[in-house]
């Protein structure tokens, strides 16, 4: 009786597990790439992150910068090199004249003025930024990294400025 | 009866002496298109190597190839003060100078306009100034030997979305102090205004 096993044929192509995984690997990469951004903020944060407005105060500003902080005009700051967003102005800040706590002849303390004139106007700004953040135990984490609290001064800058804030107020944006 | 044996080859015998012919039988031209085979097999492992080392690349570090926030050239104006600049020192300042940034090395601008006027600082001294009804901070005046320079400067800068301007990684922007290195002046200022095109 003739062996009537058959040879099977030799596959021209080999496909297996292996050769699958693979290429599943390679579209999530491309897939990765694409969507970067997205899966980014999974890496910075473990937690969704929530709106805030913040409030500051910059002392000793010349009028003419302060030109430069129409509403929403973005904030950053910088953290250990990186640049953190600090969020943006929800108006147009509000000035008024800067002022300085100083002795007068008679040794009293009085709040002095600062004058304008033709070549520079000293003002002291307020304003408020929306921004995102969390809150752990009573500590608010901007971006869910910086640490902020009242009376915390900070450098910002903008595109076009540096300055120096000084955090006068944290609140969660309800509803 | 005899059954007679049928000259017509059986269709499995056929199959068995087609799969049993040696493969060299197959010709050069299928083994030439099984390397080629191998050949892309290899490439679309080395695109996914590849693929997957940018994807972690891009992840973690600031480095992206497919950054939207390009750098654009923009020109831009601004103008710095330099303080208690020297009478005999206002030569110096000259317009078309070129100036660099001691920090960095990069020359920052070119000088397009020098404005002098006399140097005043804040005193402690507050003065009672009726018509305000509040004190007011008084300024000094120096001598006419000390001058306060507003000096304009003008550079093409690359600009970046969130970071600003930048010329050769010396940021320029309101506010920030500069140590400046004119050709034939040396001196401190901050940039006071800022404008670009």
């Amino acid at each position: 009786m003739k062996n009537t096993q058959e040879k099977k044929p030799a596959s021209r192509i080999r496909f297996n597990v292996v050769d699958a995984v693979l290429i599943l690997l390679a579209i999530l990469c491309i897939v990765g790439i694409w969507q970067r951004k997205n899966l980014q903020s999974l890496f910075d944060s473990g937690e969704a992150l929530e709106s805030y407005t913040v409030t500051f105060e910059i002392s000793k500003m010349r009028s003419t910068t302060v030109n430069l902080l129409a509403k929403d005009t973005a904030l950053y700051l910088e953290d250990n090199g990186t640049r953190v967003s600090l969020g943006t102005l929800a108006e147009q800040v509000s000035t008024s004249a800067a002022t300085v706590y100083l002795q007068d002849g008679d040794g009293n303390t009085v709040k002095a003025v600062y004058p304008q004139d033709d070549h520079e106007y000293l003002l002291d700004v307020k304003g408020t930024l929306n921004c995102r953040g969390i809150e752990h135990d009573g500590i608010f984490l901007l971006e869910g990294k910086t640490y902020l609290a009242v009376n915390r001064t900070v450098a910002a800058h903008t595109e076009t400025a540096d300055f120096e804030i000084r955090i006068t107020g944290i609140q969660k944006v309800t509803g | 009866m005899n059954r007679e044996k049928s000259d017509a080859p059986k269709p499995e015998k056929e199959e068995r002496r087609r799969s049993s012919a040696p493969s060299g039988d197959k010709g050069p031209k299928k083994e030439s298109n099984r390397r080629w085979l191998f050949l892309v097999v290899d490439i679309l492992l080395l695109a996914a190597i590849v693929a997957a080392v940018l994807f972690l690349v891009s992840l973690l570090t600031p480095f992206s190839l497919f950054d939207s926030d390009r750098e654009e050239v923009r020109r831009v104006t601004y103008t710095v003060e330099l303080a208690g600049v020297e009478r005999d020192s206002l030569g110096a300042l000259k317009v078309g100078d070129a100036v660099v940034d001691s920090e960095t090395g990069a020359t920052i601008g070119v000088v397009t306009a020098v404005n002098s006027r006399a140097y005043e600082v804040y005193t402690d001294v507050p003065v009672e100034d009726e018509d305000l009804n509040s004190y007011v901070v008084t300024k000094a005046t120096y001598p006419e030997e000390f001058n306060t320079v507003t000096v304009t400067l003008s550079v093409d800068a690359d600009y970046e979305a969130g970071v600003g301007y930048t010329v050769d990684d010396c940021r320029i922007a309101v506010g920030r102090t500069y140590e400046l290195n004119f050709p034939g002046y040396a001196g401190s200022g901050v940039c006071v205004a800022f404008n670009a095109e």
